[in-house]
């Protein structure tokens, strides 16, 4: 691949994915909203958020949130493009990892009690979804035998047929990644949930905040994505795939509430990589 | 080739000596500059010859052949460890000591047919790569020292300090190291094993306190457990008639013939001077030491000795069951000590858990075998030395700025040492994040392990608890207190060259990892098996199954960079203010307060999470020490099958 393909790759794979990702966003709270019987607001309106945030103030805590928000962006994007690109999946979920530190670190750089804890619960996730995000990953090679995206992808049967209690531990991870109930310890995206003041995002605000707003856009659409690999024989099944991950987060998000971490650890680590573990079992013997 | 192999064993060696004897600052300044110096160049040189052998002539010295010298300091050696193993009532170091006494005594008398062993020495490409890093940050360290010690002994006193002790110990084992890579003769090897049990059990006594002591004790009696099972090893060798050279042993393996006895003994030697579980303890003791022995034990000496044999050993282990073992046994103290580091607040016990973990995955990488795996497990070394010499520096400098090694503690040190700050956070990031070669050691790692369902668990569950005990460290070190104002830092050159050296170098490496692969790795691997695991072609790391082209991630680094520097410039905050606090804020200045229930003013304090009940230590180490026990008799066992 030459520069120039590899640079339109590039930009095109963020541009749809901030527009799919913000266009996602805006239907989950509509249909929140609808389940919790909220009118709710337009559609787009996580776009005029965006622009709203980029025009506040321009205040920080500790000017270091900057850099945070940047690397979390950032890093969110490239693993979305290097999804796209084809590269190899297990070094893609250890960019997209250091994404999440770069939250953690986020809520860390200040000395705000809410935004510290959060931060901890964050890692708590990461630690949670993790190996369960990489035996997905390792249930794909033992299928396909590679680890690269363009290789699993190009695979002739969906993975979800050899696969698919991994795909249901992939859901669990899913959510936790996603943040959604009962796994959005660390913060929650915009619902009306209990939480500790407002997670990790605690003190981002402004133009600072806009850019992580985006950035969760990218990262939902990265894992509606990962998802969507697991039935990559045709399109629209992978689209559908993706799609059908999204609703059931949302609803899973909408009738359940959040529990401590610990239990996330469990169910994670007992559930998730147990799930796994049956599944890819069956593959090596 | 003699004075080559000549200069990079004895010449730090006698370095050490002109320390240890004329004790004064200046010439110990002047020694260590010109011996960095001097293994440099060696080593360059050594590169540039590669691969080569040399034997000495048998009339080597006064008439004697190395073999007699090396046997007298063997026995001398031993001498020494029976005597302190008495003096420090010690029953298992004295009994280990005994039986290498009269293990070697048979070996030496009654089995070895007295045939010319050739070659002595053998200096591959692999040996080069634990020379180079041994020379590198090993000199690194060493520079460094100079500084440190006399800090040190401003505040602790000339009692505990004793800078001419420490630097002959610290010279002397890059020379020791330095042959324990070079040596093809086993018995050779055997010295040289022996002897950096001796140093690393003499640096750990250095301070001569009660604490070290004990550590020093701890340290001694499992090495020598290990040495007896390496001295076992090779009376098993010798009595089934086969050479005593590493060559022979994986000649063997690679034939599909290997001596599985004597492969499993010398893994219970290498997991004692890796310090994998149940060995663990005596390398968190290490660290009652100054710093600067820890620095060189964790990364480019001692630990490095072990798993430069286990790799040495990969054809040896590769498709048997006794290698999937010993990948468990690796795979299980990475998982194990991963945990363990969550529940740390010393910041050095996390370092230490973190070497432990490290040299767990390298380990499991090894006895997998597979031309890729040793691809990882090469890696993994030559990075995990870099980036781990640079933490223990760091954390030492802290340590001597602020007056703690407690992570609690740390809370706001980027505003009180904000270089200092910077390195280590640059440390920490290069060895778990991506691009660089820690990580990527451990991504081939998982991919090399994929075949070992049970292997690869331990290691996914490991790289994911590694990653929260670095961030939740990172973060506490980079979190700052509102309006606290930033010092300017004043930090030696002494103490700047070497931290600059060793973080640079572990960045340009891990930029530059294709190239570093192809001239390096490649050319090991290939002549054992005949491919090389991966290609390396311009800034892209292949292999069979995956791929990773470390550029891109540098590049999104450097967008990173950019665009916060551009958005410090055109969106730059018009504002700092306090941190919202559920209450109105009462003071800012010195400590921050809000206005609690009914209108009490509080401190705001902030700390980590360290989950005790779930990582504790000693509930883990309590639970672990025996499975990891039971994996080793199980080791054992079946390689007597």
């Amino acid at each position: 691949m030459n520069l120039a393909s590899w640079v339109i790759y590039t930009v095109l794979t963020v541009l749809g994915g901030v527009l799919a990702g913000g266009l996602l966003t805006g239907i989950d709270r509509k249909l929140t909203a609808r389940l919790q019987n909220r009118v709710g607001p337009p559609l787009l309106q996580p776009f005029y958020d965006v622009v709203k945030l980029w025009n506040k103030d321009r205040i920080v805590v500790n000017p270091m949130q900057l850099l945070y928000a940047h690397t979390y962006l950032f890093f969110t994007a490239a693993s979305l493009v290097l999804l796209v690109l084809g590269r190899d999946l297990l070094m893609i979920l250890f960019v997209s990892a250091f994404a999440s530190v770069a939250l953690v670190l986020g809520g860390y750089s200040v000395d705000s009690p809410y935004s510290q804890i959060a931060s901890q619960r964050e890692m708590i996730q990461l630690a949670a979804a993790e190996p369960v995000l990489i035996l997905a990953v390792v249930g794909a090679f033992l299928t396909t035998g590679d680890f690269t995206v363009s290789a699993i992808a190009g695979h002739p049967t969906p993975l979800l047929f050899s696969l698919p209690l991994v795909f249901l531990s992939l859901l669990l991870a899913v959510g936790i990644k996603l943040r959604k109930s009962p796994f959005d310890l660390s913060t929650v995206p915009h619902h009306a949930h209990q939480e500790v003041v407002r997670g990790v995002l605690t003190e981002f605000s402004g133009p600072y905040l806009a850019l992580i707003e985006v950035g969760q856009w990218l990262e939902l659409v990265f894992f509606l994505f990962f998802a969507g690999l697991f039935w990559a024989t045709d399109l629209r099944l992978a689209v559908g795939l993706g799609l059908f991950t999204f609703f059931l987060e949302l609803v899973v998000d909408n009738i359940s509430a959040r529990y401590t971490w610990s239990w996330l650890l469990k169910t994670a680590w007992v559930g998730g990589i147990g799930l796994a573990a049956v599944n890819i079992a069956w593959l090596y013997l | 080739m003699d004075l080559l192999v000549a200069t990079a064993i004895i010449g730090p060696v006698v370095a050490g000596i002109i320390v240890y004897v004329f004790r004064d600052f200046r010439v110990r300044v002047l020694v260590v500059l010109a011996t960095a110096l001097l293994l440099g160049t060696n080593s360059t040189l050594v590169y540039q010859s590669l691969p080569f052998s040399y034997s000495p002539a048998p009339n080597f010295l006064f008439g004697f052949s190395l073999v007699e010298i090396v046997t007298l300091a063997d026995f001398g050696l031993l001498a020494f460890f029976l005597y302190a193993g008495l003096s420090l009532k010690s029953r298992v170091a004295t009994l280990s000591a005994l039986v290498q006494v009269f293990t070697l005594a048979y070996l030496e008398f009654a089995l070895l047919p007295h045939e010319e062993i050739t070659p002595v020495f053998f200096v591959d490409h692999m040996a080069f790569i634990f020379n180079a890093f041994i020379t590198f940050v090993g000199s690194a360290v060493a520079i460094y020292s100079l500084h440190y010690m006399e800090r040190y002994r401003k505040i602790h006193g000339p009692r505990k300090a004793r800078p001419h002790l420490l630097f002959f110990y610290l010279l002397s084992f890059l020379g020791i190291m330095n042959g324990l890579v070079f040596a093809n003769d086993l018995l050779l090897f055997f010295f040289f094993w022996e002897a950096t049990t001796l140093i690393s059990f003499l640096l750990i006594l250095l301070t001569g306190t009660p604490e070290a002591t004990r550590n020093a004790t701890r340290a001694l009696w499992m090495n020598l457990l290990g040495g007896a099972a390496l001295v076992i090893s090779l009376a098993v060798l010798a009595a089934r008639g086969n050479p005593l050279t590493l060559g022979h042993l994986v000649a063997q393996g690679l034939a599909g013939r290997p001596d599985l006895l004597a492969a499993a003994l010398l893994t219970l030697a290498t997991f004692t001077k890796a310090a994998l579980l149940p060995f663990h303890t005596w390398l968190v003791g290490a660290m009652v030491a100054p710093t600067p022995v820890s620095a060189l034990l964790h990364s480019s000496t001692m630990v490095k000795a072990a798993v430069y044999l286990l790799i040495r050993l990969a054809p040896v282990f590769q498709g048997t069951t006794i290698g999937q073992l010993v990948a468990l046994a690796g795979g299980f103290s990475f998982a194990v000590t991963a945990a363990m580091a969550i529940s740390q607040t010393n910041g050095k016990k996390v370092l230490a858990y973190s070497t432990i973990g490290n040299l767990g995955l390298i380990t499991a990488a090894a006895a997998i075998g597979t031309p890729l795996a040793v691809a990882a497990a090469l890696v993994l070394s030559l990075f995990h030395a870099l980036s781990k010499g640079l933490l223990f520096l760091v954390v030492g400098n802290i340590e001597l700025g602020v007056g703690t090694k407690d992570i609690e503690e740390m809370e706001g040190l980027l505003r009180k040492m904000p270089i200092t700050t910077l390195i280590s956070i640059a440390g920490m990031i290069s060895i778990v994040f991506p691009p660089f070669g820690v990580l990527v050691g451990k991504w081939l790692t998982i991919e090399a392990v994929v075949r070992s369902p049970l292997v690869l668990l331990l290691v996914i569950l490991g790289s994911a608890l590694t990653i929260v005990f670095w961030s939740k460290w990172i973060g506490r070190v980079a979190s700052v207190t509102y309006q606290a104002e930033t010092r300017k830092e004043k930090i030696a050159a002494a103490v700047l060259i070497p931290l600059l050296a060793l973080l640079s170098s572990a960045i340009l490496a891990s930029f530059s990892l294709a190239p570093i692969y192809r001239t390096l790795v490649a050319p090991y691997i290939t002549a054992l098996y005949g491919s090389p695991g991966l290609i390396a072609p311009d800034g892209q790391v292949l292999s069979r199954i995956g791929r990773f082209a470390p550029w891109e991630v540098f590049l999104i680094l450097l967008l990173i960079l950019l665009a916060t520097r551009a958005a410090f410039l055109t969106m730059r905050p018009v504002k700092v203010i306090p941190p919202f606090l559920c209450g109105e804020n009462a003071q800012e200045e010195p400590q921050l307060q809000f206005r609690s229930a009914q209108d009490v003013p509080t401190e705001v304090s902030v700390g980590n999470y360290y989950l005790e009940k779930v990582f504790g230590e000693d509930f883990l180490s309590r639970r672990a020490t025996p499975v990891a026990i039971g994996l080793l008799m199980l080791i054992i066992g079946v390689s007597t099958r």
